[in-house]
């Protein structure tokens, strides 16, 4: 990664006091895996399935997610445009615990992360619990400030579930699960992460979406 | 900086149900980490009940640039927080806490927007009826020279005046820049440098004539039982938080103490 500082003399000075190596890793990005010929249609501009199918082609291996419109009408409408805008290729998953989740939607393989729409309202009030396979939108401590980070549980997360409309109660919503690849999710929770642009447990080597579309 | 004032327990008449008293650490609360202020906030109305202190024993944020973005809108994602904490202080839980090495900035300003007293780096309290030493941990670490180097410069108060002139997002920069660095150089060294020193534990218990040390910071969550010139001696390590929270839980019972480590 190549940092990108103006040169300025306090800033420098600041950085000499509180540093004690300096440089950082260059990260290569990781080829793509074979990934299978699939005709894919995207079905912009027609009604929206009532269960939306996206497919995720990573550079682990692919991720197949069922959305559901009914129980997150706005969420599932918000993400699927995202991804019919292309918003998602070759993004990076930023944020990887293990048995825990792990995390994508924003970041590009250098850390920055890519300008996106206007926030959601929290639909986490669904009824739709974080268990191991759910996918849900991820956010800021403001309960409705999801915009299009997303994240895929590795375990029944409780805590993360909707309890009350309030600052500490709003929980995380889901509005999906993944029908297949789940093996991927869990070679991609394996990856070794570290501290990289500021941010923590972001995999050494970048794992990208190559491409993602509207199946269904 | 170190003084010998114990704190008291409690008041005299502790309020009924009022029974038990909470050491958290090493959350690293984190605009990116969300689900963190979800377990705070569940955390903090589990205990509402029956805690008489909750002690927060440092590095609560991931990096804090200062008092001054308290109710502003660069800390404002802070704001819901700092209530909860102030509402458990004004429903009667005492709240303490000690600076740790990502937080050290954190002074009056902080302590009393949540209703706490800011505590000293080392601090003798006394748990219901038997001294205990508590600190937030980094200090024990006396074999990773180079942190202690590193720790001597940031504790210094020029330093720190000269930081805390830059605008916001410089300091965030400059945050952000050394979180990266000690984070490649925490990945190079060794295991045992990076635990506590077990002389320098022995020392400070020792100066302090107590058999008990409450600490966090290695994010080596664990108690450890040792001697100490054939007595008995304790250290409890605090565990950091992830998908769920990390709490010692001390209680009397039976006229001796009742520690309950949850990691």
């Amino acid at each position: 990664m190549i940092n990108v500082i103006k040169p300025n003399v306090l800033f420098i000075a600041f950085v000499s006091f509180f540093i004690l190596l300096s440089g950082c890793n260059a990260q290569e990005a990781k080829k793509a895996a074979d990934t299978q010929a699939t005709t894919s249609e995207t079905k912009s501009g027609e009604k929206m399935s009532a269960n939306p199918v996206v497919k995720l082609e990573t550079s682990k291996g692919t991720i197949t997610m069922e959305l559901n419109a009914e129980k997150a009408p706005k969420t599932v409408a918000n993400f699927i445009k995202y991804v019919e805008d292309g918003f998602y290729d070759g993004i990076i998953f930023h944020r990887v615990i293990p048995n825990f989740m792990i995390q994508t939607g924003g970041m590009l393989p250098d850390m920055t992360e890519k300008p996106n729409r206007e926030e959601i309202m929290n639909e986490a009030n669904n009824g739709l619990k974080n268990d191991r396979g759910t996918v849900a939108m991820a956010r800021t401590p403001n309960p409705h400030s999801a915009s299009s980070q997303f994240f895929i549980n590795l375990k029944d997360n409780d805590f993360l579930n909707f309890t009350s409309e309030t600052q500490a109660g709003w929980g995380y919503a889901v509005f999906g699960k993944v029908i297949d690849g789940m093996d991927v999710v869990d070679e991609i929770a394996k990856v070794k992460t570290g501290h990289h642009g500021g941010h923590g447990d972001v995999p050494l080597e970048p794992v990208t979406i190559i491409k993602a579309t509207v199946v269904k | 900086m170190q003084r010998d004032t114990v704190i008291p327990m409690t008041s005299p008449k502790p309020e009924a149900g009022r029974r038990a008293t909470y050491f958290i650490s090493d959350l690293h609360l984190h605009p990116d980490r969300a689900e963190l202020f979800t377990l705070l906030y569940d955390f903090i109305d589990d205990i509402s009940c029956d805690a008489e202190a909750l002690y927060i024993l440092g590095d609560l944020f991931e990096f804090w640039i200062g008092d001054d973005i308290i109710d502003t809108p660069t800390g404002e994602i802070y704001t819901p927080l700092f209530d909860k904490l102030k509402s458990l202080s004004d429903s009667g839980t005492k709240l303490f806490f000690i600076q740790g090495n990502r937080d050290f900035l954190a002074r009056k300003k902080f302590a009393r927007r949540i209703g706490a007293r800011l505590l000293a780096d080392q601090q003798v309290i006394d748990l219901y009826g038997t001294q205990a030493l508590i600190m937030h941990g980094d200090t024990l670490c006396t074999d990773d020279k180079s942190y202690q180097r590193m720790r001597a410069l940031l504790r210094n108060r020029i330093l720190q005046r000269l930081y805390l002139m830059q605008s916001t997002q410089k300091r965030q920069r400059i945050a952000d820049k050394t979180r990266q660095v000690t984070q490649k150089e925490t990945g190079v060294k060794s295991s045992m440098i990076l635990d506590v020193n077990q002389q320098q534990v022995e020392k400070v218990l020792k100066k302090g004539g107590m058999g008990i040390l409450i600490h966090g910071h290695t994010h080596r969550p664990g108690e450890h039982q040792f001697k100490l010139d054939d007595q008995s001696a304790r250290r409890i390590v605090l565990g950091d938080w992830h998908d769920k929270s990390s709490y010692l839980k001390v209680t009397q019972e039976n006229g001796s103490l009742a520690m309950q480590l949850v990691y």
